[in-house]
């Protein structure tokens, strides 16, 4: 048994907690007077209700109505309003505290307990007391109706409990039928029985005592009776909970429960189980087996002292109020144990028996077997694994050191729930089958894994790391490790981790049908990952999430405390239905969800898919599907449409909505003018209008634009709009407006956009401004019209006007067609095409899986961006060194023909040729002219005998046959660099983890002086790196340095060698080389070698000055023992003389690189050739000659680089 | 149709299938299995033909051969006895053509359209897949009839390394749980199995894992395969060990087959690579010129050989 803790709440001490009895809320009732409304799931404070004066010890919710009870010291009862959050009521009557108080479960009633020694009942319906047992002589501290029958029983300080009869008050003032608080039917005749005269207050007639159990010795706090049997259960201050018995005629005790230290204030029974739950001022909650009344587990509380438990009506919860506040919790989980195989379900039922339920058919089979034997006691089987291969299950139960496992046989037909024969049992806290004859058995506590076999024998035994507390199958031989923070992957077989995600608490697992993801639950979160862990995306939900599972399509369909919910691999997520109880998912296909309940069985959900399926294939580019579903389906509402806007889909959303508001405003936004002019038209306004007028302006749509400024009434505008567009009736038409207006400033502009002088003359002329009609009409060549004005104004002479010699009339609008000029193409997307039935040139073949842009698109894309830009291109490759890459270019074409030819490959080498970048994978497909030419190319290898030996190794290695049908070919098969399916196909390529023991050999034969051996082996490294396949950077880097060293050690161990060969007469030869080869760039510890023999051949041949040198090189490295004391002799002799006898090309302080095949410095600024594979650097007259350090690639050669990461 | 195997043709089809054929063919069927069943005698005594045959005991499959024929006196219904008949020629054929691959008789019979029994197809398909022509064989299979038509099927389509299509070939014609469950699909999904990776190649793995470790099951044919599936699934360590209890079951066995001996050299030798043990792996490929110089590997390599001759020459 354990205790799952829900919710707890931190406030000053609680004496009363009641569940609402469907909604997840809890009354808790404070000694501080206050009484608080809780949502337990989301843990949150709903309410405060203030009212009472002094502690409220008792609360409880209507069973229907929306209203409850408290009652406290302030000796009343406060019947409260859950709407208004009000007190509606109080009722009055008892003389000291109220202990507790219970609505009827039928009748309008309430039942109170008083310290004043009686026992009330009241109606709340027509607010008056109609009971008032008494016979209690002291404090009555728990008063409570049954269940279902007329009877009550209460428990006093006095330290007895009694039973009581109240038949007789319910004959007297409820209606026949019952149901009085709900039924009309009821009301009216609890109104007829208000005609009844109430009987004295202090009367017992109604309400007689059937029975007195005494047997506590001191006060009984709490009584309560069994749900369904005729038992009542008790808790004293004498430390003991007492279990009763009734009949029809007598009462009796049939045990007590002794454990607690201290008072027992409250106890009841579980509402399904025979379990007994008492609570302590001993701060335990403590449970009792109903059947032998024994201590069954009890749970401890720091420094809080309980006060009252109260179980839900329905549901597998409690909550106990204590010092601090309050706690919701439930004992063992509800969750039943469950496991697919193929198309159906083996499930635990919630009489721990095992039943399968087909999908295909929608049936539950009857129970196949009774695990009851195999649950620890008081334990739910926690989880099952099936092996179909042997038809057996491993059913675990029981946590910590208490967890078992049993492999049991099922049997292959129902007959019957026969208890479980086990083939092996034993200790474990988590078990799963890894393979059809292979089970994991996992503990907690030992942190031991162990492999067993159908024997129940350990294959094998591997100690986990301590912070494991659970394992989850994740493929054959392969569990998943759940600790606190991460989640591994774990080879059972190899014993090692193949891969680790961070996540917090992570309980449950579940792949997708394909193997390629992964859901991880925890309480609040959701990871989705790869088969290897890397991580996808992680989503936080508020409600505790209990399951998943993916559907068909690879949608993540899951569970929360109440609602089914959907996520998608982008991190979409949405609601598909609410749930009345707790479901957990076992299965997803199409429109169906099968899930388990609480209740231990099948429940098949429909679902309706539509939105999900819709944003995947958005999500995905699947055109096709968007539109299939667009066309039938019924995706509605806010969340779809705002969905699409989000996702920049307007022109989707545009199909799902009516409200002609929101259709414009997604028209604007995906330049739909033709719908927003629609909507526009509909919506009339100028808001509207004027968005409408700007869109088509932009887009140079004239028509729409020449509507909206009509609409608008801007005159000004649309006087220009028709100037601009040429429109010279139009314009006219304005003109006349203007005039009809009296508008003289819209008319003058008109005038002057159209050129009509005259109209212009004579506007000015009407608004007295002569002298300016004049000299419009003077200027415009109306001598007469002008000679008019002046005659008009009096005037004999003409003004002294100055006018332009070239000074020109304004020009009339030209007139134009007036056609639309598109500013900006609005182009129909592709499901406005098709929506309006335009499939002709559509093509899906753009579609994309996972979100990934198709290449046509990304094609089309960027041919366009070139064309824009084509000039900067080309600007900018000219500035490029583009040497290497058009090498590689080359390359890749070449071989491009070449992979032609390996077609006729069987397909897994086909497959090794096509995913590989480097020369190995072709040399262990056996497509070794391939490999010829990439090694050519990459790193100028010319000379391949030498590469032999590892051609053959590589292709060897990767070779495998196997028998299969006798007096036949064998199989062959073959070794892939990764062994897990979900990777690119390549071959497994030796020789990676030879590079360092290599090393070190060459190193060792160094050291012993086998110069030549050293020599074969440092070449050896390098052909294995020529034809080698990395697959990280890092690798790459490092064997990039090994090249390097190899060049290096070569270089150097070849100039010694060749020293040694020299006849002793050549000593200058022989000093050049000796001081050579100490530049070659060895290991410290190798380096005062070459020094140390560049020292001694320098003194024997009284070449005192390098001598010297060498020897303080030597110093620099080597600063103390022998040979330290000797340079430094050598060097204090040489420093005396500080001369050399001959005369050698080495200049110790210049910097140059040594010639690989002459031994000749090559001094910075000198032309120089290359050695394209290791870098070894010759003499520009060795061009094209075989490099001496590899002796397979040729000096100089043109080569890209050499490839070997995959 | 597929035969759900009482008990004691179960133990015949579990000895045939783990490659046991001595043990098979020398076995007292009748004293040791007690049939009840005169058809299942039948058809055992079949296996133990086979297993005379690819032993090459000739002679001792025509002993058997007339044995079975006696046999089929007690088999009233007329369309069985046809049946039987017809299984019996077949195999009768069959070890005349193994001994002379020119014979006429057996060209004719099982060049025939019609064939009738599960066997006379597979022994069918095996005489075309002798004759290296490996079409007909696939069309004399008659999959929907017999397990071992189908596990043929599936072994010829992954020698001409059509996976895929010997997948669906495994699929198509074994689609009901009972057939899942015997020996012989659990044999032919192995192989797919361990031409595949990922989970596949686990399961493969587990399976020959599982064979291996019974003393009932265990043969070098499996310990072989089981070789094959840890070199895949890159377990060296443990193919080494495999490659000792191989060593053991050699010296407990001493008169077991070789006929595994190439596959297993095979093996060995890409293990010797991959641990750049390249001195040893020349040792073994002495090994296996000296005993199997007509083996495909060795034309490969040969091939191969002349290949990078070709390359050297090329670049020289």
């Amino acid at each position: 048994m354990k205790m799952l803790t829900k919710f707890e709440s931190k406030s000053s001490r609680a004496k009363g907690v009641a569940f609402h009895p469907t909604r997840p809320w809890i009354l808790v009732s404070l000694h501080s007077s206050t009484i608080q409304l809780w949502d337990y799931r989301m843990g949150t404070l709903i309410a405060r209700f203030e009212g009472h004066e002094g502690p409220v010890r008792g609360v409880d919710f209507h069973p229907t109505q929306p209203i409850f009870v408290s009652g406290g010291d302030d000796y009343s009862i406060k019947v409260w309003s859950l709407k208004t959050k009000k007190c509606l009521f109080t009722l009055t009557g008892h003389l000291d505290y109220v202990r507790t108080v219970f609505f009827h479960h039928e009748l309008p009633w309430i039942i109170s307990a008083s310290d004043d020694q009686t026992i009330r009942i009241w109606n709340w319906q027509s607010r008056q007391e109609i009971a008032c047992l008494t016979g209690h002589n002291h404090y009555v501290m728990c008063a409570q109706f049954h269940p279902t029958q007329d009877l009550v029983v209460s428990a006093s300080l006095d330290q007895t409990v009694r039973v009581w009869d109240i038949s007789g008050l319910r004959k007297k003032h409820s209606a026949p039928q019952g149901a009085l608080g709900m039924s009309p039917m009821g009301v009216k005749s609890f109104e007829a029985q208000q005609q009844i005269p109430q009987q004295d207050i202090f009367g017992n007639t109604d309400a007689v005592v059937k029975y007195v159990l005494e047997g506590h010795d001191k006060g009984v706090n709490w009584a309560t009776f069994h749900p369904t049997l005729p038992l009542i259960v008790s808790g004293g201050d004498d430390r003991v909970v007492k279990v009763w018995r009734m009949s029809e005629t007598r009462a009796w005790e049939v045990d007590s429960c002794r454990g607690h230290t201290n008072n027992v204030p409250c106890v009841l029974f579980h509402p399904t189980e025979d379990l007994i739950i008492s609570i302590g001022e001993d701060k335990t909650i403590r449970t009792w087996d109903l059947n032998t009344r024994t201590p069954v587990k009890q749970f401890k509380r720091e420094n809080d002292r309980f006060w009252l438990i109260a179980a839900h009506p329905n549901m597998n919860l409690f909550a106990a109020c204590h010092d601090s506040g309050v706690m919701v919790f439930k004992l063992d989980r509800e969750r039943p144990a469950s496991t697919l195989f193929q198309n159906s379900l083996f499930f635990v039922n919630n009489e721990s028996q095992l039943q399968s339920y087909s999908f295909g058919g929608k049936e539950a089979s009857m129970p196949l077997l009774s695990l009851k034997k195999l649950a620890v006691p008081w334990n739910k089987i926690r989880s099952i694994s099936y092996n179909p291969a042997e038809n057996s299950i491993l059913v675990q139960s029981g946590e910590n050191e208490a967890g078992t496992y049993s492999y049991v046989p099922v049997p292959k037909e129902a007959i019957g729930a026969a208890d479980a024969s086990p083939r092996g049992q034993g200790k474990a806290t988590a078990a799963c089958f890894i393979a059809r004859n292979r089970y994991v058995t996992f503990s907690k506590v030992t942190h031991k894994l162990e492999v067993r076999d159908l024997n129940d024998n350990i294959t094998k035994a591997i100690t986990l790391d301590s912070d494991v507390k659970d394992i989850v199958y994740a493929g054959p031989g392969v569990i998943l490790l759940m600790t606190p923070t991460k989640v591994v992957s774990f080879d059972v077989q190899q014993k090692r981790q193949i891969a680790e995600i961070q996540v917090n608490n992570a309980k449950y697992a579940s792949f997708s049908p394909d193997g390629k993801y992964v859901a991880l639950l925890s309480k609040h979160t959701i990871t989705l990952a790869t088969r290897k862990l890397e991580s996808i995306m992680s989503m936080h939900e508020t409600i505790r999430v209990k399951s998943a599972a993916w559907d068909d399509s690879g949608v993540l369909i899951y569970s929360t405390l109440n609602h089914l919910k959907y996520a998608l691999l982008n991190g979409d997520i949405g609601t598909i239905k609410t749930l009345e109880n707790t479901l957990y998912i076992s299965k997803v296909s199409g429109h169906t969800c099968f899930c388990l309940n609480r209740k231990g069985s099948v429940e098949v959900v429909d679902i309706d898919p539509t939105e999900y399926r819709f944003k995947k294939a958005l999500v995905n580019k699947k055109f096709g599907e968007v539109l299939r579903l667009i066309q039938h389906s019924n995706l509605v509402g806010e969340n779809i449409i705002g969905y699409l806007e989000k996702r920049g889909y307007p022109e989707i959303a545009l199909q799902f909505v009516q409200d002609p508001e929101t259709r414009f405003e997604l028209a604007i936004e995906c330049h739909n003018l033709d719908i927003a002019l629609e909507e526009a038209q509909k919506l009339n306004k100028s808001g509207i209008w004027e968005k409408l007028g700007k869109e088509a302006m932009s887009q140079g749509r004239i028509s729409v634009v020449e509507l909206a400024y009509q609409q608008l009434h801007q005159l000004d505008k649309l006087s220009f709009f028709y100037l601009a567009t040429g429109d010279v009736e139009k314009l006219s038409k304005m003109e006349q407006i203007a005039e009809s207006r009296g508008d003289s400033s819209s008319l003058l502009q008109n005038s002057i956009y159209l050129g009509s002088v005259e109209k212009r003359i004579e506007l000015l002329n009407q608004a007295g401004l002569a002298p300016l009609a004049y000299a419009t009409a003077k200027t415009n060549g109306l001598d007469e019209v002008a000679q008019q004005i002046l005659e008009d104004a009096g005037r004999q002479s003409a003004p002294d006007i100055t006018f332009s010699v070239n000074s020109t009339a304004v020009l009339q609008p030209k007139v134009t067609k007036p056609i639309d000029y598109p500013l900006r193409v609005a182009s129909t997307s592709f499901f406005e095409q098709a929506l309006t039935g335009n499939m002709e040139h559509l093509s899906l073949e753009q579609e994309a899986e996972d979100g990934t842009v198709s290449e046509t698109v990304s094609g089309t894309a960027g041919v366009e961006d070139e064309d824009l830009f084509s000039d900067t291109v080309a600007e900018e490759d000219e500035g490029w060194d583009m040497g290497d890459d058009q090498l590689d270019v080359e390359i890749e074409q070449e071989i491009e023909e070449d992979k032609a030819d390996v077609s006729g490959l069987p397909g897994e080498l086909g497959a090794w040729t096509r995913n590989s970048k480097c020369a190995a994978g072709y040399i262990a497909a056996g497509v070794f002219e391939v490999a010829a030419q990439m090694l050519n190319k990459q790193a100028g290898v010319t000379n391949f005998e030498p590469l032999r030996e590892r051609f053959f190794q590589i292709y060897q290695a990767s070779k495998l046959s196997f028998p299969s049908v006798d007096d036949f070919p064998s199989l062959p098969a073959y070794i892939r660099s990764n062994p897990d399916d979900s990777v690119k196909a390549a071959p497994f390529i030796p020789g990676r983890d030879q590079l360092e023991p290599l090393l070190h050999e060459g190193f060792r034969l160094f050291k012993t002086n086998k110069l030549q051996y050293a020599v074969d082996v440092f070449r050896k490294i390098i052909y294995i790196i020529a034809t080698l396949v990395v697959h990280d950077q890092d690798d790459e880097e490092k064997c990039r340095e090994v090249l390097t060293l190899c060049r290096e050690y070569i270089l150097g161990l070849s100039i010694e060698l060749k020293r040694r060969s020299l006849p002793s007469s050549d000593i200058k030869r022989n000093l050049e080389l000796a001081a050579y080869f100490t530049r070659a760039k060895l290991q410290p510890a190798h380096r005062v070698n070459a020094l140390q023999v560049a020292m001694t051949q320098s003194f024997k041949h009284k070449n005192f000055a390098m001598a010297s040198y060498f020897a303080g090189e030597f110093l620099k490295i080597m600063p103390s023992g022998s040979r330290a004391e000797q340079a430094k002799k050598v060097k204090s002799k040489a420093d005396l003389i500080s001369t050399d006898a001959v005369e050698i090309d080495f200049d110790p302080y210049a910097e140059f690189d040594i010639c690989a095949s002459t031994f000749t410095p090559i001094y910075r600024g000198s032309p120089y050739a290359v050695d394209p594979l290791t870098g070894a650097k010759y003499q520009i007259s060795e061009k094209g000659k075989l490099c001496s350090i590899t002796q397979i690639t040729t000096v100089g050669a043109s080569a890209s680089g050499l490839r070997i990461l995959a | 149709m597929y035969l759900i195997p009482e008990k004691e043709l179960y133990t015949v089809l579990q000895i045939f299938y783990c490659a046991r054929y001595k043990e098979m063919a020398s076995a007292d069927l009748v004293h040791e299995l007690e049939f009840n069943d005169v058809t299942y005698q039948f058809e055992a005594t079949n296996y133990q033909i086979r297993s005379d045959l690819l032993l090459a005991n000739y002679k001792d499959a025509l002993v058997k051969i007339n044995e079975n024929k006696k046999l089929l006196s007690g088999v009233s219904d007329e369309s069985e006895l046809k049946f039987l008949k017809s299984e019996l020629e077949s195999l009768l054929h069959y070890a005349a053509f193994l001994q002379n691959p020119d014979d006429s008789k057996a060209h004719k019979f099982f060049g025939r359209d019609h064939l009738l029994g599960g066997l006379t197809s597979l022994l069918a398909g095996c005489y075309y897949a002798k004759l290296d022509d490996y079409e007909t064989a696939l069309k004399k299979l008659h999959p929907e009839e017999d397990l071992e038509n189908v596990a043929f099927g599936c072994y010829l389509l992954l020698l001409l390394s059509r996976t895929t299509e010997a997948e669906k070939y495994l699929k198509k014609n074994v689609n009901n749980s009972s057939a899942m469950d015997t020996i012989g699909y659990n044999q032919t999904s192995s192989w797919l199995e361990l031409s595949k990776y990922g989970d596949d190649l686990n399961k493969s793995y587990y399976h020959y894992d599982e064979l291996s470790s019974s003393s009932n099951t265990e043969s070098l044919k499996c310990l072989v395969c089981l070789l094959t599936a840890h070199l895949k699934l890159l377990h060296f360590p443990e193919a080494q060990e495999v490659l000792d209890r191989i060593a053991a079951f050699k010296a407990d066995h001493p008169q077991s087959l070789t006929n595994w001996e190439s596959d297993l050299l095979i093996n060995q030798i890409a293990l010797k690579f991959i641990q750049s043990k390249n001195d040893e792996a020349d040792v073994l490929l002495s090994e296996l010129k000296a005993q199997n110089p007509d083996d495909a590997y060795l034309k490969d390599l040969a091939e191969k050989q002349e290949l990078f001759d070709t390359v050297v020459e090329k670049y020289a």
